[in-house]
This record gives structure tokens, C-alpha cells and sequence, in this order.
């Protein structure tokens, strides 16, 4: 299968270096980043809410709701799009936007008919996006929401830098401890 | 008494599975530790001993005889029950399959315990095998934490639910309140990253309260329970 052309920073490699140091990709299901997914898909009132995070050649879902895929390939990722702008960026109607229209994720089984995303920033790089999901046609987001989505994106880029500070400070502590001996 | 490869062959035939109790502050329990021992004559040696002789493959073989057992045990109990798998297992890419037919197969609520006899693997690919375990009603222990090669940062990368803190860690905190400390921090990083945890060694009263002030909630050791016949176990 030939690969699908997605926009792509320049920075993109020095990004994928930043994800990489949050050691957070393949890691297990945690509470707080199911409940942010959660809580996004009933504000909003849409089946799929998810966290991706795109890496080099995929992009891998820390938390998702309603979606049974733990990656995709990247070039079909609709997350490449959002990560490029610090904006939300949203698809009502894929299957007549040619950037879309031939997308498997729109086309195949899952047959994807709304996309709406924010970035999440971490250490000043656009790591993944909190983006949701919907399998029908709906009206795109007030002014209000897409402020309410950013927010939500930047507790979840908050809470993964938190995450990675409190695992440093542990292993810290846990030597120090040790050279106590 | 030397411990060879033969030696091996033949304690794989002779284990012994025990149980040992793992209680919270109101002395109920939570889970049990399946323990392997080796009796011949009036020897009793321990597991960790003879892992360091085994093949890989020879102690997932133990592991594999303590999940059968255990899966009798919780079906006769309902308790939860803690089995060993030496982390050697998690160095070659083929037991790490193994492993995970294994808890696929059993498939009840278990906890694997790794020590960190040998250096873990790296963390992203540890996390990997650790996420595809976990779908089978499984979590997963780092054991003796305190001990281990990889600095502490084992404790801090790698997808351990619960963290069992070794007695080296918790000898003479009576008298080192800076140790305290350092263990009232930890205590509060476990919740932080939401790792729960079993504090082992617990041999004094003393020791027990302190731990208690500290805000530790679960135990293993000799002021508790000893060691009991799997068999015994209601």
C-alpha cells in the first residue's frame, strides 16, 4: 500500500524526541487521562473521544473511548493536521474534503464522519491531540467549545508533564534512599 | 551443597509450593505469595538461590506450576494470589511469549512479581509485554524494591502496579527519622502515580506502628502470618 501524503513539521524529528523523553507511549491504561477522555466525550455529547499521540511512524492512543484500535499508521491520522497549528482543527464532512475523502478511517469499517482536535503542548511541542470522534454528520463547534477543548488539551499536556516530573522525582528519591545506606 | 545444573533438573521435580499471607491493618487478607522451596533432607533452600542456576526457561517452568496451583487455590478461595517470575524471562523475546500464552491460558485474577535479579530490559518494551499481560485480569509486582540493579528508576519507567518494599529499605527507621521521611515521601509518590504497595519484612510491633504512622496500609512477614501450606489457605 502506498503511504498517504500528511503535512509535517520541520521541527517534526526534535517533536518525536520530546514525546519520546515522556516515556508515556506503550504504557498502561491510567486513571486520570480516561477520565479526561470521558468527561470530553460527555461535555460534547460524541462516542469517541481520544488522546493520540503521533509518533515517528503511528499514532498511539493514551486514553480512548469508544474506539477499538490502540494505533494507527500515521499517514492516516487526522491528529498530523492538528499538531501543525496551536488552533483546534476540525472536519465536518470528510467524505467531500480531498484531503480526507480517500482515508480509509473514512471510508473502511469505522466510517469516520466528524473529526475535531486541539493540541496538546508539551515542553513547547505539539505531542498528540485530544480529539473526538463522531460516525455521523454534525454541526461544527461554537467559538465557546473549541476554547473549551483547548482547555481540556492543556490539563491532559499538563498531567503528562506532571506525570513524567513526579516518575523522575521517585526515582530520585528512591536513590537517595538507597545511598542512605 | 553445590547447585548445578543437574541439581536444577532435580529440584524442578522436588518444589514445594507454600503460601504466606499478605494483610491490611485490620489483619485481614488481601492476597497471597505463593512461595517455591526446596526440601531434601534438612536443607531448605530458598527459590531466589536456585533461579540464579536455572535456565530462563527452567523458571518459567516454576512460575507455570505456581499459577496452576494458584488457580486452584483462588477458585477454592477467591483470594488473590501472588506468583514469582524470575526476570530473566523478560530478557529473551521468546518466554516473554510464553509468559504471556501462560496468562492467557490461566486467565484469573493473579499478580506477577519481578525482581530485578538481572538488569530489566528496556522500559518502552517492558511496558509493551506488561500492557498485553494486564489484559488477562493480571498486575503486575516489582518485588524486594530497594535491591535492584537499574538504580530506582525501574520503580519510576516501568508499569508496575505494585511496588513490594524490601525489609532493607524499612531496617532501623525506629531510630532514623530522616529515613522516615524519605519513606513518607515515597508512601505519598506511590499515590501520586497510583501504584499501590506491600511493605515485607514486618517482623516487630515497633516496626509495624511506625510503618502504620507512615501511612503504609499492607504487609508481608513474620508478625503476620508464616509461611502456610498451600493447602491451609481458607
Amino acid at each position: 500500500m502506498t503511504q498517504r501524503t500528511f503535512p509535517k513539521a520541520d521541527n517534526d524529528q526534535q517533536r518525536i524526541e520530546v514525546l519520546h523523553e515522556l516515556k508515556i507511549l506503550d504504557t498502561s491504561a491510567e486513571g486520570v487521562f480516561d477520565e479526561i477522555t470521558a468527561l470530553t466525550a460527555s461535555i460534547f455529547d460524541i462516542p469517541t473521544a481520544i488522546i493520540s499521540l503521533v509518533d515517528s511512524e503511528r499514532q498511539w492512543f493514551k486514553s480512548r473511548q469508544c474506539l477499538p484500535a490502540q494505533q494507527t499508521d500515521r499517514d492516516v491520522a487526522f491528529c498530523n493536521y492538528t499538531i501543525m497549528d496551536t488552533e483546534v482543527f476540525e472536519v465536518d464532512n470528510p467524505q467531500t474534503d480531498p484531503r480526507f475523502a480517500d482515508n480509509p478511517l473514512v471510508t473502511g469499517e469505522l466510517g469516520l464522519r466528524y473529526y475535531a482536535g486541539a493540541p496538546i503542548t508539551v515542553r513547547g511541542f505539539n505531542i498528540g491531540a485530544l480529539c473526538m470522534l463522531d460516525y455521523k454528520k454534525r454541526e461544527g463547534l461554537s467559538e465557546g467549545e473549541k476554547e473549551m477543548l483547548k482547555t481540556l488539551a492543556r490539563i491532559v499536556a499538563r498531567t503528562i508533564n506532571d506525570r513524567r516530573l513526579i516518575r523522575e522525582s521517585a526515582a530520585l528519591v528512591s536513590e537517595l534512599m538507597m545511598g542512605d545506606e | 551443597m553445590i547447585i548445578d545444573q543437574e541439581f536444577c533438573d532435580r529440584a524442578l521435580q522436588n518444589l514445594q509450593i507454600y503460601a504466606q499471607r499478605i494483610v491490611d491493618t485490620a489483619g485481614n487478607t488481601q492476597k497471597v505469595e505463593l512461595l517455591s522451596r526446596l526440601e531434601i533432607g534438612e536443607s531448605n533452600i530458598a527459590l531466589e538461590d536456585l533461579f540464579r542456576e536455572m535456565t530462563p526457561a527452567q523458571t518459567l517452568e516454576v512460575a507455570e506450576r505456581q499459577m496452576l496451583a494458584g488457580s486452584i487455590l483462588h477458585s477454592q478461595t477467591g483470594i488473590s494470589v501472588s506468583i514469582n517470575v524470575d526476570n530473566s524471562v523478560l530478557v529473551e523475546k521468546q518466554l516473554q511469549q510464553r509468559l504471556l500464552e501462560m496468562c492467557e491460558r490461566y486467565r484469573y485474577p493473579m499478580i506477577l512479581e519481578f525482581t530485578e535479579l538481572r538488569p530489566m530490559p528496556p522500559a518502552d518494551e517492558i511496558n509493551r509485554l506488561f500492557f498485553d499481560i494486564k489484559l488477562n485480569d493480571i498486575t503486575i509486582a516489582l518485588d524486594d524494591f530497594g535491591t535492584g540493579f537499574n538504580g530506582m528508576s525501574v520503580f519510576a519507567d516501568y508499569d508496575f502496579d505494585i511496588i513490594k518494599i524490601d525489609r532493607s529499605m524499612i531496617s532501623g527507621i525506629e531510630s532514623r527519622p530522616q529515613k522516615q521521611k524519605i519513606l513518607h515521601h515515597i508512601r505519598g509518590l506511590l499515590d501520586a502515580l497510583d501504584k499501590t504497595h506491600v511493605v515485607e519484612g514486618v517482623e516487630t510491633e515497633e516496626r509495624y506502628q511506625n510503618l502504620v504512622d507512615l501511612g503504609f496500609t499492607t504487609f508481608q512477614g513474620y508478625l503476620f502470618h508464616r509461611p502456610e501450606n498451600v493447602g491451609d489457605i481458607r
